[in-house]
């Protein structure tokens, strides 16, 4: 059983209203990243920026993550600063060629363009999300 | 100090006028959706029928509370495609829009700037895909919505401004996926608590007493 089989039984759920199953979707995708740490810290590298993950926790709103990190080996103190950093329903699919999730790509006159492979892969969706991030807030 | 991400809800999706006389086009959609992977902003001429999009972004910011002052936001949209023979600027700016993508949300091109605060600005000419295209602050920061949600809607500059395209001038954007994938529409919020001054003094505390005449 995938997370995306979770999710697609809360969308099926007819007991739920809309709210409900925003919220219980968002918990899915909170727990999918904190169930995907290994044994914390956690060190990973994406491009020139090393990140650990140093603690997580997670409620029905966000998986929050206490972060350090390190550019080309030189360490980010304002990285720590800024945190917690918090994510909001983050995502579990990444965008992978030999994946089994198919996303069709349509044009505006509805013509498919092309379709492109995902997989379920919730840590290195955390790895991608949270590099981009700090990328992002400490411009 | 916080750094909130938050991903756009799933009703994301574009509006789209569509004429052979561009004022036309520019006056209302034709059609809008809120459903496929992709959204769309720009124009685009292709004889004998003109295309106006308006891409439309929500976020539900509730999260940060009207006790947090916001001291930066990011838009980060995800380049799926770029059509922008003719390069131009994507405005991004504050709107109430439906949160599910109706022909009803697309706002006539004559009504811009109006009431609709320009938030940021992205320049075509440095659109990439495959990669987050990160826009630039004009008034974001002060217009994320603490309690509720954050609505933008996105268009082109060129497209405020009435000229129209002479072939294709727009960019395709991935829209928000229910499981989440890498290139949600993404809005970084950093925050921190707003600070209070302390009554710690006798002076001020007498003051707050009543007892200073």
């Amino acid at each position: 059983m995938t997370l995306r089989d979770d999710i697609a039984a809360v969308l099926a759920d007819g007991s739920l209203t809309e709210v409900q199953k925003r919220r219980a979707v968002r918990l899915i995708r909170n727990q999918g990243w904190r169930d995907a740490l290994p044994a914390l810290p956690h060190t990973f590298t994406v491009g020139q920026y090393a990140v650990t993950v140093l603690a997580v926790s997670v409620d029905a709103d966000k998986v929050s993550l206490t972060l350090s990190a390190t550019r080309n080996g030189n360490p980010l103190p304002k990285v720590a600063a800024l945190g917690p950093w918090d994510f909001y329903g983050p995502p579990l699919l990444v965008q992978d060629p030999a994946g089994d999730v198919p996303i069709e790509i349509r044009g505006r006159d509805g013509t498919l363009v092309e379709t492109r492979m995902f997989a379920e892969r919730p840590l290195q969706a955390l790895r991608e999300q949270v590099v981009h991030t700090v990328v992002a807030a400490l411009r | 100090m916080t750094v909130s991400t938050f991903f756009a809800g799933t009703g994301d999706g574009y509006a789209e006028g569509q004429s052979s006389t561009y004022a036309t086009a520019r006056g209302a959609a034709a059609t809008a959706n809120s459903a496929g992977a992709t959204t769309f902003v720009g124009q685009s001429f292709a004889s004998p029928t003109y295309f106006l999009d308006e891409c439309f972004e929500m976020w539900d910011t509730s999260a940060i509370g009207d006790r947090d002052v916001v001291n930066a936001a990011v838009i980060s949209l995800w380049g799926s495609a770029d059509h922008s023979t003719t390069d131009f600027t994507i405005n991004a700016r504050l709107d109430a829009w439906s949160g599910t993508a109706v022909t009803g949300d697309y706002i006539a091109g004559a009504s811009f700037p109006g009431s609709f605060t320009l938030l940021a600005t992205f320049a075509t000419s440095g659109w990439t895909t495959g990669a987050y295209n990160d826009f630039t602050d004009v008034a974001l920061t002060g217009n994320v919505n603490k309690t509720g949600n954050t609505g933008v809607v996105f268009t082109s500059d060129r497209f405020e401004a009435g000229t129209a395209p002479s072939g294709n001038e727009y960019v395709d954007i991935a829209s928000a996926n229910t499981a989440g994938t890498t290139n949600d529409p993404k809005l970084v919020v950093t925050h921190s608590p707003l600070k209070t001054r302390s009554l710690r003094s006798p002076a001020r505390q007498a003051i707050v007493r009543g007892s200073v005449r």
